[in-house]
């Protein structure tokens, strides 16, 4: 039959579907003795966690905000309320799953702050619009700006999605967390998040119509 | 799987999410659907591109943080101290008493709504033509257990909490009170009962309520009689006329015709 046909189309990325149970935690959480030196009034152990957290934090702050500035700020304010509001992580999933929904929250408080101050278009317009991420390591320069022109217009993209579905979608696709952790940090059901990543995707699917389907086509 | 439904499930198919029935569905799906596969290749499409953006240049923010930790900027803010305090406070030795006393007094405002949905061991309803009662209507329908050692603690919390204010001046009703052999044992609480009727005909209509049914009967004759005997029975039954109340009319009856 055509069985072998389909499987090479279909076959799927990754499986995080499994949510960890807490032995699982206890064995796995690489921040826990971290976090409890912390909590011993070690301060430099809250740097390191800083250090080791800092730049998840500012990826989804990034493609959160969509402006590098704003994000480094969201990211500031992420680790101070992380110092503030540390006493109320339990050890019930994992402290990185803690980190990202301060960060979420950080993020919704200075989208809020930012759509005061000025239109939610012109961000799109800056110089550090949120595609731009450095140069693009690429030995091939033509191929090196498509790249980069396409990850401008899809962080755009991203950008135009509601916040209810770019939270999910990012979480996912870009910071590799698991349905499970998704639904911790969003504070949603587990269902909703599938749901969302779902009507994320294809939204954003639409969005780059073309791209996607020349991309397609030619691979 | 219908077309519609296996759309819905193109991402959790790629995510390698589904179970092994709903992927082989699936895949059985995309075998004769040229929509679905080319939805499934743009979505794997857009999650690689996704994936793409991972990796972002970011600063270093550790030094601008902790410069603002020892700035105070990190400090709990008042309302954060409020609640750690109340925290504090519940979990120390005051707080669990004064917890616990908290959750009594909402299950005690609670408790009498619900009892009426809830069948408890030991109780018994008062009946139907009381319920309808229009003076009555207000207070919770409740009676004391037929049997004192079936009584359960809910049940006796249940009876405490109905007529608060009467409760506070007049003690329960012993349970060897609601015995037609036990007049002589019970002339203090028959006392007690026929001042109630006297000064609070609401109060006293709804400890005769309180009664089991096959008891009330002979109790309201034990407590009519010593009406009767200590001369106030005419005047009783004038309070509890004056009610207007269906209920109270069938008790003054009593008390009238008491000797």
């Amino acid at each position: 039959m055509s069985q072998p046909r389909v499987t090479a189309v279909t076959q799927p990325l990754f499986d995080r579907t499994r949510t960890l149970s807490p032995s699982d935690l206890e064995a796995v959480d690489p921040d826990r003795d971290l976090v409890e030196r912390w909590r011993k009034g070690e301060k430099e152990a809250f740097a390191l966690l800083v250090r080791r957290h800092q730049r998840r934090v500012f990826g989804l702050l990034l493609r959160m905000l969509g402006n590098r500035e704003e994000a480094e700020d969201a990211a500031q304010d992420t680790f101070l309320n992380l110092h503030r509001h540390g006493h109320r992580f339990r050890n019930e999933s994992r402290f990185s799953t803690f980190v990202y929904r301060v960060a979420v929250n950080a993020a919704l408080n200075r989208r809020r702050s930012l759509g005061r101050r000025r239109a939610h278009n012109e961000a799109f317009t800056e110089a550090q619009a949120v595609g731009h991420l450095g140069p693009t390591l690429d030995s091939d320069p033509e191929r090196a700006l498509a790249r980069d022109e396409l990850r401008e217009r899809l962080g755009r993209e991203l950008l135009a999605l509601p916040e209810a579905l770019r939270a999910p979608v990012v979480l996912f696709d870009v910071e590799g967390l698991s349905y499970g952790e998704i639904a911790e940090v969003l504070e949603i059901a587990e269902g909703t998040v599938k749901s969302r990543i779902h009507r994320g995707r294809q939204a954003l699917r639409a969005r780059l119509g073309e791209l996607v389907a020349e991309r397609e086509g030619a691979a | 799987m219908r077309h519609e439904r296996v759309a819905e499930r193109l991402s959790e198919y790629l995510d390698g999410s589904l179970g092994t029935r709903d992927t082989a569905r699936v895949e059985a799906h995309l075998l004769d659907c040229l929509e679905c596969r080319r939805s499934l290749g743009e979505l794997r499409r857009t999650t690689e591109l996704l994936r793409d953006l991972r990796g972002a240049e970011a600063p270093d923010v550790t030094d601008a943080v902790l410069a603002r930790i020892r700035a105070g900027e990190a400090e709990p803010t008042l309302l954060d101290r409020m609640r750690a305090g109340l925290a504090r406070f519940l979990a120390g030795p005051l707080g669990a008493p004064l917890a616990t006393a908290g959750v009594g007094l909402a299950l005690l405002a609670v408790l009498p709504r619900i009892e009426v949905e809830v069948s408890i061991p030991g109780r018994i309803h008062a009946p139907a033509a009381v319920a309808e009662s229009p003076l009555l209507r207000p207070a919770p329908r409740a009676a004391q257990p037929q049997n004192p050692t079936s009584g359960t603690l809910l049940a006796r919390r249940v009876n405490e909490s109905l007529n608060e204010e009467a409760s506070r001046s007049v003690p329960p009703t012993p349970y060897a009170c609601f015995e037609a052999a036990s007049f002589e044992a019970c002339r203090d609480h028959h006392a007690m009962m026929t001042r109630l009727a006297m000064e609070n005909a609401m109060a006293f209509l709804q400890r005769v309520q309180q009664v089991p049914e096959p008891r009330r009967e002979d109790w309201l004759g034990q407590v009519s009689r010593y009406a009767a005997e200590s001369g106030a029975a005419r005047d009783v039954a004038a309070h509890l006329r004056a009610t207007g109340d269906p209920f109270a009319q069938r008790v003054a009856l009593r008390f009238e015709e008491a000797r």
